[in-house]
């Protein structure tokens, strides 16, 4: 048994490792490049791993910048759906990501709000539902906490998040933590493992390439994460039985009837925003197909984005009503990287139009 | 900086280098405590000055008691030590807590108190580097050794990067005389203390984030929705998690000081093979327990006292140990909990002059001990008596479904019973005596596998050590 005085550095293994290390370190070397080499044939790119560090060094810029920031607040359709170059060029702004894919965003609003420093421009995605009172906690949250209490002020953290940052754009191996038994599907199984359709910078810029996912199985996932509801697939091979099939399961729910006072912390939120003299506008982006049936049965305008844009102090934009944005969204609720750029364009243009950037 | 970030590589390799183009030995030694300070500042910047603080206060105390002839002059000089360090400490660390409880105790009475939090952040590594630094002054104090006459011997001591914020706690004899002549590397002790990290940084990144951690905290974010296998399979993976995460950040450690010529003292020997609750804090956080015993439990007597007595610093010294990790009343419960485990195996020792002679019995008690020191975990890693509660209900449950994917209990089942089997067999064996049973060419396989792994899948969210928030 040890005493607590032995130290391991007075003990070698007997032979020296030397060799061993660095013939294993070679084999390391090699079998790594293999693996990149390999996945990049397979058509694999390198890209970030989006993390709360990622979002949290975002979050810093956005704090930095002040006036002449335009902060992005939302889900992944305000990930997916926006040009950080176009922003860019278009507005002479300096665009910052803080959409979190998949998430319930207003406590990243709300920490916005709070935040004295933040003086920039703001255009917060308007999922509708998503903009009532005491919606579900999730990882935005989690997210905006982390950056205050164990980023904000941290050297390391910091640091740490830029270069992981850097090598993650320059290695396909680092494609977003692929975990071990994946990794090795997709190398051993050519043709049948597609390359990841998402593509995130070091900015939290996400591309969509919806030509390597499978169609139109996508399309149908996102339709039953839409719909939340089980749909028994068995029997429906035609896209009309699905329609048939989800217009049933829709028809079984009501449709949701908001009130002014459900949007009343939100409305509250934009008006600490904009007696900053910051100012903000909510976008209501485009939905097709199956998506945009659930949301407009679920959601009916005149109870729903109506009843929020008639109360709200900002901007409110929906999408919808403007024919130069019905972009063909391959899996009804996001942008394809093609067409990222122009609907970036387009919105602007209305934006400026309608006074937003003066 | 963590040890397994691209940041500490970069750091690293920065030190080696100075480390090794300066030729001056002191040159050397203040290159490593600049090195050091800017290793703790990447942190938080302000909190250099308490690390700055501690260290002088300390050497100056030190030196004041060694020369100080009066018994009652010693004791003073070493209260202020104790002052400094601990009030620190219970600063930092404890004032919220201390408030919090206050306004507890004062609702019982009817009085409402709501004291508002004071949102301290706790400078990392606090409880390690006042540990350290007051074994110094105790040291002296007890005349086991001399004052240190160098300042930046001393300066270096308390704040050499390796072991500054999560241990091992290293002791003044061990150092000290390590810093008076200049450290002679070998390529033979460089290339192991790399091996070393490098199994740290696997134990650490691969086999507690990416392995175990992901089971235990879908479980104990909500222990309701889970069966009693999977409960029991989170406990378990706990147990696997808190070793490779500390002990991984161990081995980082000594590794890192083997590159730099230093020896760091083991912190972690098998403690999953221990034979009993007192064997195991002889295996776990090695140069934590031993500081308890020599500085705490043997100051109230040890077990030179009736038993007792024996039973009750057994119990004070480990609910002390266990608010020495957090400042929550789960800590305390986990240190009541060892501590009555430690006491009741010493009373059996000791009235029954309890000895095991069977294979199969010591393997019965290595498997009990385990068992029983994963349920220990619980309330180390609950979130609050609620939380506590409900992984305690979920280990009870017969109706619960099983949430777990297949893959992740596959996968904890696997590290956990791999970790067992090495720890029991292992026991009585070193790490390096175990890799050099291998041949060269394991070791190349073994090394280029676990740095492939380290690389392709450690790039995950970054999850701060555990012992970090003590």
């Amino acid at each position: 048994m040890p005493s607590f005085i032995s130290n391991s550095s007075d003990r070698l293994p007997k032979p020296a490792v030397k060799r061993a290390f660095g013939l294993g370190l070679l084999a390391a070397v090699l079998l790594l490049a293999v693996v990149e080499l390999r996945l990049r044939q397979i058509g694999f790119q390198p890209t970030v791993q989006d993390s709360k560090e990622l979002w949290a060094a975002q979050r810093g810029k956005a704090a930095l910048l002040g006036k002449r920031a335009l902060v992005l607040v939302g889900d992944s359709r305000m990930q997916l759906g926006m040009d950080l170059d176009v922003l860019a060029a278009e507005t002479g702004l300096m665009p910052v990501q803080l959409a979190i894919d998949g998430s319930e965003f207003l406590p990243v609003l709300a920490d916005l709000a709070r935040d004295p420093a933040i003086t920039g421009k703001l255009l917060v995605s308007g999922d509708v539902w998503k903009l009532t009172a005491n919606r579900p906690r999730d990882r935005a949250e989690e997210w905006v906490e982390f950056y205050h209490r164990k980023y904000k002020d941290l050297v390391s953290a910091k640091l740490e998040t830029l270069l992981k940052s850097q090598v993650q754009q320059q290695l396909a191996l680092y494609g977003g933590g692929i975990p071990p038994l994946e990794l090795f599907k997709r190398l051993t199984t050519p043709g049948k493992v597609r390359p990841l359709y998402l593509k995130t910078d070091a900015n939290r810029e996400r591309d969509a390439d919806y030509e390597l996912v499978e169609q139109p199985g996508f399309y149908i996932n996102r339709v039953l994460r839409s719909l939340g509801q089980p749909i028994n697939m068995a029997g429906i091979d035609t896209q009309q039985k699905f329609e048939q099939a989800v217009g049933d399961k829709l028809r079984q729910s009501a449709a949701v009837q908001l009130s002014a006072d459900q949007f009343a912390y939100t409305n509250d939120l934009a008006r600490q925003i904009k007696n900053k003299g910051s100012n903000l506008a909510f976008i209501n982006f485009p939905s097709t197909a199956l998506v945009r049936t659930i949301e407009e049965y679920r959601f009916p305008r005149e109870a729903g984005w109506d009843v929020f844009a008639g109360h709200s102090p900002a901007l409110a934009f929906n999408c919808w009503d403007y024919p130069e944005f019905d972009f063909a969204l391959p899996d009804g609720a996001h942008l394809d990287q093609r067409d990222k750029a122009e609907f970036t364009r387009r919105l602007v243009v209305k934006l400026k139009a309608l006074g937003f950037f003066s | 900086m963590q040890f397994d970030s691209f940041l500490f590589l970069i750091f690293w390799l920065v030190v080696l280098a100075l480390y090794y183009s300066i030729r001056d030995w002191r040159g050397r030694k203040l290159m490593l405590l600049i090195a050091s300070y800017l290793f703790y500042a990447a942190w938080n910047p302000p909190f250099v000055v308490l690390l700055w603080i501690s260290t002088n206060v300390d050497f100056c105390l030190g030196k004041l008691i060694g020369a100080a002839q009066h018994q009652s002059r010693r004791k003073a000089l070493l209260a202020v030590s104790l002052l400094v360090n601990l009030g620190f400490l219970g600063f930092f660390k404890y004032a919220d807590f201390l408030n919090q409880t206050a306004a507890e105790i004062l609702a019982w009475f009817g009085i409402g108190y709501q004291p508002q939090p004071l949102g301290i952040v706790l400078p990392i590594g606090i409880s390690f580097y006042t540990f350290q630094s007051l074994s110094y002054t105790l040291d002296v104090y007890q005349r086991k050794i001399a004052a240190e006459t160098s300042l930046l011997d001393f300066s270096l001591f308390v704040t050499f990067f390796p072991q500054l914020v999560a241990g091992p706690i290293v002791r003044a004899p061990q150092f000290l005389p390590q810093c008076k002549t200049p450290r002679q590397t070998g390529a033979d002790q460089f290339v192991w203390g790399l091996t070393l990290f490098l199994f740290g940084v696997f134990a650490k990144a691969i086999l507690a984030d990416v392995g175990l951690a992901p089971v235990v905290d879908q479980v104990y974010a909500d222990p309701a929705a889970f069966g009693a296998a999977d409960a029991w399979l989170a406990v378990l993976a706990f147990s696997g998690q808190i070793f490779f995460d500390f002990a991984g950040y161990s081995l980082c450690a000594i590794g890192a000081a083997m590159t730099l010529g230093f020896s760091l003292p083991d912190n972690f020997h098998c403690p999953y093979g221990a034979l009993g609750f007192s064997d195991f804090w002889r295996r776990w956080h090695i140069s934590l327990s031993s500081w308890l015993r020599d500085y705490l439990y043997f100051s109230l007597g040890g077990n030179r006292v009736r038993p007792l007595r024996t039973g009750f610093n057994l119990l004070l010294v480990m609910v002390l140990g266990g608010l020495w990790h957090g400042a929550a009343w789960t800590f305390a419960l986990w240190g009541v909990i060892h501590g009555t485990f430690l006491a009741v195996e010493h009373g059996l020792k000791h009235a029954a002059g309890f000895r095991l002679e069977s294979s199969a019995a010591k393997l019965a008690l290595m498997l009990a001990t385990f068992l029983l020191v994963s349920l220990t975990w619980i309330p180390f890693r609950a979130q609050g008596f609620e939380n506590l509660a409900a992984m305690a209900a979920a280990l009870v449950r017969s109706d619960g479904a099983a949430v777990l994917a297949q893959s992740s209990r596959i996968a904890v089942a696997g590290i956990v019973a791999a970790m067992l089997l090495w720890h029991i067999l292992a026991r009585e064996i070193r790490l390096e005596q175990i890799f050099q049973r291998f041949s060269p060419m394991v070791r190349g396989a073994l090394i280029a596998v676990l740095t492939t792994s380290v690389v392709i899948f450690s790039n995950g969210d970054s999850r701060a050590f555990i012992y970090f928030q003590f």
